[in-house]
């Protein structure tokens, strides 16, 4: 039995990487002469495109592939980074905040709110992915990798928090201004040692709870290989270890690491990783454009995260656009490097359909959650908030549902 | 990647199959699938992106 599941045409290849490349340097460049911060937070945007792209690091089939599959690949490797994150999230936010006793929430720390808002966000986020085949920040880097479903799906995200915008000040009175942000540092007293070793010790957990449950599913080391090249000569040991960083995926882990290790970066620098707050800004501008401009939006200059940065940043090049838009040419030059640039279309109609409704709903979870896999989770759980926490676990219950859903999808 | 795992299920080890995939992440989801459904498999790269998978039963002599 033979199966054939290709779609589309062959993009440009490594050739056109010189040019692309150079682009992106020249807009680093631009960006440095008015804030040097914009630049190194493009080029930390650029690694963890890059990252994701040679990782193959998706949230959405992460938490997809634990129930279609029975597999933990990639949910591995998120442990492995938040664990990364959590322990330098901690060392920055000790700085900043010394004493957590006093009630003080370190800045720009995802410090979010814990309530019906993160279980409803999480939720439709969840199911959201699984239908559109990829989050927030796997549907950026896959425009970069020419997958036209997810230019779709980042449509459909900008449109759906375009439409949380338009009815946050109703979420906000009636839900969100209610519930309480929980910090675990403050949070019985429990100062940042037990903090991160009660963090940890989930993380820990998480895993164990991850092994039994790929052996349940019957997931077992495959059986068969790679046909590998030949090693003989230096040049094809070097070779080899081009083809391992530059041409084959990284292990999940690997890649999970390396995000750890760059959202604590980013961190230093100025913010943890977010990606929704650029989308919002873009929701909000074209919907003003087409003379439904959004009232302002209340309260978000108490929350944090996402939500106010995109209250808050002006221009152009802002911070959010530099760790966003930064994914595009990290993944472009990634898959060009591996030569799987390719622009590839939907199969079927009907898969635009799913990718716009799963971002519609992705975006106005996020909306709501106050962030996506990324700002109100990767960076969230390791700012030491009980939010990422709850918010996981309203995603898994979101992707369980929608996997339920895509199975009955012809 | 959801059809390769489909068409294992259905055949339980009475034939091969062979994947064409242009999509990398199957690379990664497919091999630890084979192993769950009594195949053994193989990959190997046929284009820029294109990659063969070819799924044998573990029976299977050929």
């Amino acid at each position: 039995m033979s199966l054939r599941i290709l779609g589309g045409v062959n993009g440009p290849s490594l050739s056109t990487f010189t040019p692309s490349g150079a682009s992106a340097s020249a807009t680093a460049l631009v960006m440095a002469a008015t804030d040097a911060t914009l630049a190194v937070l493009w080029f930390l945007g650029m690694a963890a495109g890059f990252t994701l792209q040679r990782s193959r690091f998706c949230f959405a089939s992460a938490f997809r592939d634990l129930f279609l599959f029975g597999s933990a690949r990639i949910m591995y490797g998120i442990l492995v980074g938040l664990a990364v994150a959590a322990i330098g999230f901690a060392v920055i936010m000790h700085t900043a905040v010394p004493f957590p006793a006093f009630g003080a929430l370190p800045p720009e720390a995802h410090i979010l709110p814990v309530g019906l808002s993160t279980v409803l966000g999480g939720l439709l986020f969840g199911f959201g992915m699984v239908l559109s085949g990829g989050c927030v920040s796997g549907s950026l880097y896959r425009m970069a990798e020419g997958y036209v479903g997810s230019w779709v799906s980042v449509a459909g995200i900008v449109a759906g928090l375009g439409f949380l915008s338009q009815t946050w000040n109703w979420w906000w009175r009636t839900v969100v201004s209610t519930e309480p942000k929980i910090w675990l540092p403050s949070w019985l007293n429990l100062g940042y040692a037990l903090a991160l070793a009660l963090t940890l010790a989930l993380l820990l957990a998480a895993y164990l709870i991850l092994v039994w449950w790929e052996t349940r599913s019957g997931v077992s080391t495959p059986e068969g290989a790679r046909r590998e090249q030949p090693q003989d000569t230096v040049r094809q040991r070097l070779l080899a270890v081009w083809n391992a960083i530059f041409v084959r995926g990284w292990p999940a882990v690997v890649g999970g690491a390396a995000l750890g290790g760059i959202v604590v970066l980013m961190y230093m620098v100025h913010m943890p990783w977010g990606v929704t707050g650029e989308l919002t800004r873009w929701a909000n501008a074209s919907m003003a454009a087409l003379g439904f401009a959004a009232p302002p939006a209340l309260g978000v200059a108490d929350i944090g995260g996402c939500a106010a940065r995109a209250a808050t940043e002006g221009g152009v090049f802002s911070h959010t656009f530099s760790v966003t838009v930064g994914l595009l040419p990290g993944a472009l030059v990634g898959a060009l490097f591996a030569g799987e640039f390719k622009l590839r279309f939907p199969p079927k109609a009907t898969r635009y359909l799913q990718s716009l409704g799963g971002g519609i709903l992705m975006g106005y979870g996020s909306g709501l959650a106050i962030g996506c896999t990324i700002g109100a989770f990767f960076s969230s759980i390791p700012s030491l908030s009980i939010s990422g926490w709850l918010f996981a676990l309203a995603l898994g219950a979101g992707a369980f549902l929608g996997v339920q859903a895509i199975k009955r999808i012809p | 990647m959801l059809k390769a795992v489909e068409a294992m299920k259905k055949l339980k080890g009475k034939d091969g199959v062979v994947v064409i995939t242009d999509h990398a992440p199957c690379l990664e989801t497919i091999p630890p699938q084979a192993g769950r459904y009594g195949y053994i498999y193989t990959v190997e790269q046929t284009g820029s992106p294109e990659w063969t998978i070819t799924l044998t039963p573990k029976g299977a002599t050929s």
